[in-house]
C-alpha cells in the first residue's frame, strides 16, 4: 500500500515537474545544462578513479568545484524563476502549486496566447517589484557570479 | 740563479726526507721494558726490523738503577706527545707507576700516538691493564695462562699453531697462504663491545685460560689473543697477549710476516685512506655557487681517495664508499662508483642523480668508517630550494590536467550557449506580455 502511494506520489510529482519545465522554457533550459554539468563531474571523478592518481589535485579541485558552483548558481537562478513564477500563480489562487498543475498550465497557455487579463499581468508586476528581485536583475547576477567563478577556476588549475 | 738552484735542491732533500719517513707521521718510538722479564737481545729481531722501517727507538728500562721515575712521554701541558709511537713490553716493577701512568697512557693515546701494547701472563701491571680496559679490552690478570690441551705442541700445553688465514681483519693481515703462527706463553682478553675495536685473533676454540686456582678468564673462542682500536681521532692501539709471540726464535720460524703487517697497521704505516677532495655540480657542470639547487635538480657527487701504501699514496681501490644526503636523516644513501684515478687517488662518483623532492639545509657527507682502516669523513651543507612560484609546470603540460581543464572549458562553453538560449527564450516568455501590456497601455 505504502510503496504504491510514494510511486503514485512520485509520479505525481514528476507529472508536475515536467508540466511545470514545459510551461517555462527557461526552467527547461537551466535544467538540461544542470544536467550536462553532472555528467562533466561525474566524468572527472570516473577519470580520476581509473587512473588511480589524484595528482594534479589543485586541477581537479578546479575542474570539478568548477561544475559544483556553476550547478548552484543555475540552482539559484532557478529558485528566482520559480518565485517569480509562483507569484504569478499565487496572484490568482492562493493554493499549493503542487496541486494546482492544471490551473499552472492554463495560467501559461493565457499567457503564451495573450489571452490573460490586463490587470492581472499588472498586479503581478507590480507584487513582483514590490517583494522580488526581477528576472532581469537575477540574471544580471547570475551572469556577474558565473564570470567571476569561471575566472577563478580558470586561475586555480594553473 | 745559483740561489735558485740551492733552493730547489733544498727542496729535493727535504722532499726526500718527507719519503723516507715510512709511516703518515714521523716514527719515533719509544720502547718500555723491564729487563727482568724481556731481554732486548730475545727481541732483538723483532727490534731490527722496526729500525729497517726507519723507527727511531728510544729504550726506556723501568728497572734499571738510573731510571727515573719520573719520566715523561708527554709534553709539560700533556696536550701533545714528545714520541709518536709507544711499545710497552710486559712490565712487573711498580717504578714506573708514577710516571706510567693509565690516564697518562690514555692521554698520550688522544694525542694521537699510537701504542703497542705487550703483556704476558707474568708482566701486567695496573696501569696497562687500565688503560686497556678503557678500551674495552680486558686481558687476563696476572697468572693467567693460556692453554691448548688438544692441539699444544709442548708439554705445558701453552704453545700452539694458529693459521694466519684466521686474521680477522684484511685490513691488518691478509693471508690466504697456510703459514702458521705459533703462540706461546701467552695470555687472552676478553672484549667488549666497543664500535671501534678491531679484534684481529680469536683464541682457538680449544684453548682455555685459567691460573693455578683453576679459576677462568676465557673459554674457547670466547678469548682473543689479539686485539686493537682504532680512536675517532684514527690512533691506533693493538694489544697482544705474549711477548714471546716477538722473541727471536718464534719471529724467525713463523710470526715475521704477521708482526710486520701487524706492526705497520699500528704505528699507521699502511691501510691509511684520507680525502683528497669532494665535489658537487650540477648534472650540466655548473657549479652550486653559480646556480643553487632547487628541489629535484640533477646533480653528481664526487670525491677524491687516496691510501697509503708500501711509503706513498695511491688511489684507493674500494667498492664500498657511500655518499650520504642528509637532513638528520638520510634521504638518499648512495654506494658510488669507482672512476678514473687523478694524480695519487681514485675518483669515486654517484653519478647523476636527482635531489629528493623537499627543501631544506641538507649535508652532502661521505662518512666512511670501517674496521682497520681509517675513518674518513667529508662533509658540506647546502641549503636546497623550493621551486620559486613561477616554476611549477602550467596545467597545460601535465597530460592529466588536460582533462580537467577541458571539462571547464566545457563548462563554459555550455554557458555561453546557455546564456544565449536563456536570453532567446527569456525574450518569448517575459517580454512578449510586457510588449502586450505596453501595447494596451
Amino acid at each position: 500500500m505504502s510503496t504504491e502511494s510514494t510511486f503514485k506520489q512520485l509520479n505525481k510529482a514528476l507529472t508536475t515537474y515536467f508540466h511545470t519545465i514545459d510551461a517555462n522554457i527557461n526552467l527547461k533550459i537551466i535544467d538540461i545544462f544542470n544536467l550536462g554539468l553532472v555528467i562533466i563531474a561525474v566524468f572527472q571523478v570516473v577519470f580520476m578513479t581509473l587512473i588511480r592518481d589524484t595528482f594534479p589535485f589543485n586541477a581537479f579541485l578546479s575542474g570539478f568545484i568548477c561544475c559544483v558552483s556553476q550547478f548552484v548558481l543555475n540552482v539559484c537562478l532557478r529558485l528566482q524563476m520559480v518565485e517569480n513564477f509562483q507569484v504569478v500563480d499565487d496572484s490568482n489562487v492562493l493554493v499549493n502549486p503542487v496541486s494546482d498543475v492544471k490551473k499552472n498550465i492554463a495560467l501559461s497557455n493565457e499567457k503564451n496566447n495573450l489571452k490573460k487579463p490586463v490587470s492581472v499581468v499588472a498586479k503581478t508586476e507590480s507584487i513582483n517589484q514590490k517583494n522580488k528581485i526581477s528576472e532581469k536583475r537575477a540574471f544580471a547576477e547570475y551572469l556577474l557570479a558565473s564570470l567571476i567563478m569561471h575566472f577563478v577556476c580558470l586561475h586555480f588549475i594553473n | 740563479m745559483l740561489l735558485y738552484n740551492l733552493i730547489t735542491l733544498l727542496c729535493v732533500c727535504l722532499m726526500n726526507d718527507v719519503c723516507k719517513a715510512l709511516s703518515v707521521h714521523p716514527l719515533k718510538t719509544l720502547v718500555v721494558f723491564d729487563s727482568r722479564l724481556t731481554s732486548l737481545q730475545d727481541h732483538s729481531e723483532f727490534l731490527q726490523s722496526l729500525e729497517n722501517r726507519d723507527h727511531e727507538l728510544v729504550f726506556e728500562q723501568v728497572d734499571h738503577e738510573d731510571f727515573d721515575p719520573q719520566f715523561y712521554f708527554l709534553s709539560e701541558d700533556e696536550h701533545s706527545n714528545l714520541y709518536d709511537n709507544m711499545i710497552i713490553f710486559p712490565i712487573k716493577t711498580k717504578r714506573g707507576s708514577s710516571s706510567l701512568t693509565s690516564s697518562k697512557l690514555l692521554k698520550f693515546y688522544e694525542n694521537g700516538g699510537d701504542v703497542l701494547a705487550i703483556t704476558s701472563p707474568v708482566g701486567v701491571t695496573d696501569p696497562v691493564r687500565l688503560f686497556l680496559n678503557q678500551l674495552s679490552i680486558y686481558p687476563a690478570p696476572k697468572g693467567y695462562i693460556l692453554r691448548d690441551y688438544f692441539n699444544a705442541s709442548d708439554e705445558k700445553k701453552n704453545t700452539f699453531a694458529i693459521a694466519g688465514s684466521d686474521s680477522l681483519n684484511d685490513y691488518v693481515f691478509n693471508s690466504s697462504s697456510d703459514a702458521e703462527l705459533v703462540y706461546s706463553k701467552g695470555s687472552s682478553a676478553l672484549l667488549g663491545s666497543s664500535d671501534l675495536l678491531v679484534p684481529i685473533l680469536k683464541a682457538p676454540s680449544t684453548s682455555l685460560n685459567k691460573n693455578v686456582n683453576d679459576e677462568e678468564w676465557t673459554i674457547g673462542s670466547q678469548g682473543y689473543l689479539i686485539a686493537a682500536f682504532q680512536n675517532l681521532k684514527n690512533a691506533r692501539m693493538t694489544w697482544v697477549g705474549s711477548d714471546k709471540f716477538f722473541a727471536n726464535g718464534l719471529y724467525e720460524s713463523n710470526n715475521k710476516a704477521f708482526i710486520e703487517e701487524l706492526t705497520k697497521w699500528t704505528f699507521r704505516e699502511k691501510s691509511v685512506i684520507k680525502v683528497n677532495g669532494a665535489k658537487h655540480y650540477h648534472a650540466d657542470k655548473t657549479s652550486y655557487e653559480e646556480l643553487p639547487y632547487k628541489t629535484t635538480d640533477e646533480v653528481v657527487y664526487e670525491i677524491l681517495l687516496s691510501e697509503f701504501k708500501d711509503n706513498k699514496w695511491i688511489p684507493y681501490e674500494g667498492t664500498d664508499v657511500q655518499f650520504e644526503l642528509k637532513m638528520i636523516d638520510p634521504y638518499y644513501r648512495l654506494t658510488m662508483n669507482a672512476e678514473e684515478n687523478v694524480g695519487e687517488s681514485k675518483k669515486f662518483t654517484t653519478g647523476v642523480f636527482k635531489l629528493p623532492d623537499h627543501h631544506g639545509v641538507f649535508t652532502f657527507q661521505v662518512d666512511y668508517k670501517r674496521p682497520g682502516l681509517t675513518y674518513v669523513e667529508s662533509k658540506s651543507t647546502h641549503a636546497i630550494r623550493n621551486l620559486a612560484h613561477t616554476e611549477y609546470p602550467r596545467s597545460w603540460e601535465i597530460t592529466n590536467a588536460r582533462v580537467y581543464l577541458c571539462s571547464i572549458f566545457a563548462v563554459i562553453g555550455l554557458w555561453l550557449v546557455f546564456v544565449v538560449a536563456f536570453i532567446a527564450t527569456s525574450k518569448k516568455v517575459v517580454n512578449k506580455p510586457t510588449a502586450a501590456s505596453k501595447k494596451n497601455n
